[in-house]
């Protein structure tokens, strides 16, 4: 046996043990809870918290919360059976490839245009739903661009006649019986990646993190489970995934085994919420979490027989902070897969940092964008290493609105290389960004 | 309270799963030095070992690729090993009546080409089928011949190319031109010069994709006078120089394999002299200038490039050596190559050989099993590719079966861990 299956029959003993001891729920905290900032989970102090510098006066706990796609499981849950939210987002893209084709040399495209809809509700006392579908329109993709993978982005998607595309981000029924736990079932992104559970509305950047789809992309099949105690200061969630969005499946191949989550999170300061800026200009906040994913699979020929058994683990670490208006985002991801026949290890790993500052002047604001990420993919051979910078800056026609980023307009600069070919790519991007 | 504490186990134990985790995602596993992978079944060959293989080779997507051949046999066979399993062997393509298996020239996604005869061949990892590329001149429906494809397929974001000599029967001299292997058509083709150069032939080929360089040692007279020389070219096919060597006259494709080129820029071969029972003579040259020296001390097989240095290995008192090539083309003290007999120990006995010829796959056990190629493992006139981090692939040879006009043998392709001293 060596390391790697050493390891991997350890961490599933683990898990095991850790699945299987029961968490006892107790009498739920007796303490009342106070109303939190717009965007932000409850706390449960009714006295003035002396690392807020806002003191918050006791109030009866609320009897639902709105939705938003910053806390779209926020506590207490809305009472709404059914409603619906969503977002538009045309987006205008000029690309530069310097070395390419004198037809892609210079570019011109809608890529990363979209609306978004959810339906959403509480039918039932404690269980609620969600349904959030992606639609593309056809020939928004049409665009080469530098890929930090050469492995295929995987999401559910459905195409019509037309090649409109619907993409599946969600779909899924929760059961949220206390504040403190939290079970879902369905087709959602798996607990993992900071930048790729992000809401979309709520991203920063008008697309995730580049340097983040090696390792996740799109929703997947599955069931987790959160706990939640402390007020949410501490989340820890554990999930269990078909792993359909994981990729790489060789032609007719099948391939058996979960895909296992496991995240742990902590918010010291009181619990962020999902999204990537500080518009609320709130007090400090921060978190730190990892996160891990193990797959130990059998991939099955098409005569139905078993191929070949393989191991993948995929880690991440990540930061975020916000006060006053900045917001910090740093993450990190690893990624190793084994398996019984090839002899060659894909080993990836890849990070970014991004930050943002929000402004208003007035009833607008305004806010600079950055992000610098760098990832390797497959170490072990023809490595490919992808880096980018992003800048720009955003413009909000309504910072007096609870939710300033629900009407913006961003303009970014992107330039991207990836070695050893030296490609080069350069970006400008315009998106307007509505959210109802 | 009561709750929170008594979640605390679970959390400690979710905690210990998740640093688990990151200890397995840090320590992919490396292949120690002579330590054989599995064997997988690919095919039989004709005649007795070593065979007319070629090490192989492998794609982005892990599928296998090899090449069964040689520059003096006109019959060349690929299989393919597919990384979900299976193998298909139902491409033969070579083209000419002179010479046969050059080499593999590189590899897409899920893809390699090879060169044989002049015939460049793309082969699909997906499905295992081949095709020649341009066959013809598409403008002038002239049969196009590759005279050089030099290796090193370079793979852009949207388009994968290489470079090569090519010509028509009508032509009288090469010209040299970027190959789009996607739509395959012919950009950035110019011709040769000097305009007045006759009987110029390709002695060998080198190429680095992650130095986007490409070489061809070619021989040709002008003036009167016989010219050897080494030109250069970008990975768009662009010519950037020459370098001139002494000149002595040569067979055409005389170097054995490829030029290598190190991460210094210096290139190094084996090239045949004209005598055929002469030995090899090591041709070195930099952009500056080059040689053409003879060895002692070793029998070379050929030039190869690892982690960015060259080395000559060979044989020597019966045993595998390995010598290093300097930067000035010197070569350093010879040794005996360890990686080579650690590698042929660990065939010694009974072998379990997964059997995936068709699927499902089967086990069979092999007795016997040597290596394929050369007279020790990893001795090849071509260097060796790189599978992974610190391990290659390599052919061993299974059983032996007369048929009716000749033997036929067995043989099976396997990630093996390899180190150059």
């Amino acid at each position: 046996m060596n390391k790697a299956t050493a390891f991997s029959t350890l961490t599933i003993i683990l898990w095991a043990l850790g699945v299987a001891t029961p968490a006892r729920a107790q009498d739920a905290p007796s303490r009342s809870s106070t109303r939190a900032p717009e965007g932000e989970s409850a706390s449960s102090t009714s006295q003035p918290d002396a690392m807020t510098p806002h003191p918050r006066a006791a109030v009866e706990e609320p009897t639902e919360s709105p939705f938003s796609f910053s806390t779209p499981m926020a506590w207490p849950p809305p009472a709404a059976r059914v409603d619906v939210s969503g977002y538009v987002l045309p987006q205008f893209e000029v690309v530069s490839l310097p070395a390419a084709l004198p037809r892609d040399r210079m570019q011109y495209g809608v890529r990363g245009t979209r609306a978004g809809f959810a339906l959403h509700g509480t039918p039932v006392d404690n269980f609620r739903y969600m349904v959030h579908v992606v639609v593309l329109p056809a020939g928004t993709s049409n665009l080469t661009i530098l890929s930090p993978t050469t492995a295929p982005a995987m999401s559910i998607q459905l195409s019509t006649a037309t090649q409109t595309t619907l993409d599946i981000e969600e779909m899924s029924a929760g059961y949220r019986p206390a504040k403190w736990f939290l079970a879902k079932v369905g087709i959602f992104r798996m607990p993992f990646s900071a930048a790729q559970t992000t809401p979309i509305p709520k991203q920063m950047f008008p697309f995730r993190a580049p340097q983040t789809t090696e390792f996740q992309s799109g929703a997947d099949a599955g069931m987790s489970a959160t706990l939640a105690p402390f007020d949410a200061r501490l989340q820890v969630t554990a999930g269990a995934f078909l792993g359909t969005s994981l990729g790489f499946v060789a032609p007719q191949q099948t391939i058996r085994g979960p895909v296992l989550v496991a995240q742990v999170a902590a918010h010291p300061l009181g619990a962020m919420n999902m999204r990537e800026g500080d518009q609320g200009r709130g007090p400090l906040r921060f978190a730190l979490g990892v996160a891990s994913m193990l797959r130990d699979a059998t991939a099955f020929d098409a005569t139905g027989y078993e191929a070949s058994q393989f191991n993948d683990v995929r880690l991440t670490a990540w930061a975020r902070a916000q006060a006053r208006g900045a917001y910090l985002q740093a993450e990190y991801l690893r990624r190793a897969r084994t398996d019984s026949l090839s002899g060659r290890p894909l080993v990836s790993e890849g990070g970014y940092v991004q930050a943002s500052y929000f402004q208003p002047i007035g009833k607008i604001a305004l806010g600079p964008i950055g992000r610098f990420g760098s990832s390797t993919f497959s170490q072990d051979f023809a490595a490919r290493t992808f880096t980018s910078w992003e800048g720009g800056i955003v413009f909000y026609p309504r910072a007096d609105d609870k939710e300033p980023e629900r009407l913006r307009i961003l303009v970014e600069y992107l330039t991207a290389t990836v070695r050893p070919l030296a490609e080069v790519q350069r970006e400008g991007l315009l998106q307007l960004q509505m959210e109802f | 309270m009561a709750a929170h504490v008594s979640l605390f186990p679970a959390l400690v134990r979710c905690a210990a799963l998740v640093g688990a985790a990151w200890c397995v995602a840090g320590c992919a596993p490396e292949t120690e030095p002579g330590e054989v992978g599995t064997l997988r079944y690919g095919g039989r060959v004709k005649g007795r070992t070593p065979l007319d293989l070629l090490p192989p080779v492998s794609d982005a997507d892990g599928n296998v690729y090899v090449l069964n051949g040689a520059p003096r046999l006109p019959e060349t066979h690929a299989f393919v090993g597919f990384a979900g399993g299976g193998w298909a062997a139902s491409c033969h393509l070579t083209r000419g009546d002179d010479f046969g298996a050059h080499g593999w020239v590189g590899f897409a996604q899920s893809r390699q080409w090879y060169w044989s005869g002049v015939a460049l061949v793309a082969v699909s990892g997906a499905d295992g089928r081949c095709h020649a590329v341009l066959e013809r001149d598409p403008s002038t429906t002239a049969e196009l011949q590759f005279l050089a494809v030099m290796p090193g397929v370079r793979n852009r974001s949207d388009r994968a190319s290489a470079v090569a000599w090519i010509k028509s029967p009508s032509d009288a001299l090469p010209y040299s031109a970027q190959v789009d292997l996607d739509i395959e058509i012919l950009t950035n083709v110019v011709p040769f010069s000097p305009a007045d150069a006759e009987n110029v032939s390709v002695v060998g080929v080198g190429g680095s994709r992650e130095q986007g360089i490409g070489i061809v040692l070619a021989q040709y007279q002008s003036g009167g006078a016989p010219h050897l020389e080494a030109r250069y070219y970008d990975a768009d096919g662009a010519p950037q120089g020459s370098v001139a060597i002494e000149p002595e006259p040569l067979a055409p494709y005389a170097v054995q394999g490829y030029l290598q080129i190190a991460s210094s820029g210096l290139v190094a071969g084996l090239v045949q002299p004209l005598d055929p029972k002469a030995p090899p003579d090591l041709v070195t040259f930099t952009r500056s200038s080059g040689s053409i020296t003879s060895v002692t001390g070793m029998s070379p097989v050929g030039v190869h490039l690892w982690d960015g240095a060259l080395w000559l290995v060979g044989t020597a008192d019966s045993e595998p050596v390995i010598v290093p090539i300097e930067g000035d083309g010197s070569l350093g003290n010879l040794r005996t190559w360890g990686a080579s007999l650690l590698t042929e120990r660990a065939t010694l006995g009974a072998l379990d050989v997964r059997d995936d010829r068709s699927l499902p796959s089967r086990r069979t056990t092999w007795t016997g099993v040597k290596t394929a190629m050369g007279n020790f493992p990893f001795l090849h006139a071509h260097a060796l590719t790189t599978h992974a981090r610190g391990t290659t692939l390599w052919l061993f040879a299974g059983p032996t079966t007369e048929g009716n006009a000749f033997p036929f043998t067995s043989f099976a392709t396997a990630p093996v861990g390899v180190a150059y001293p």
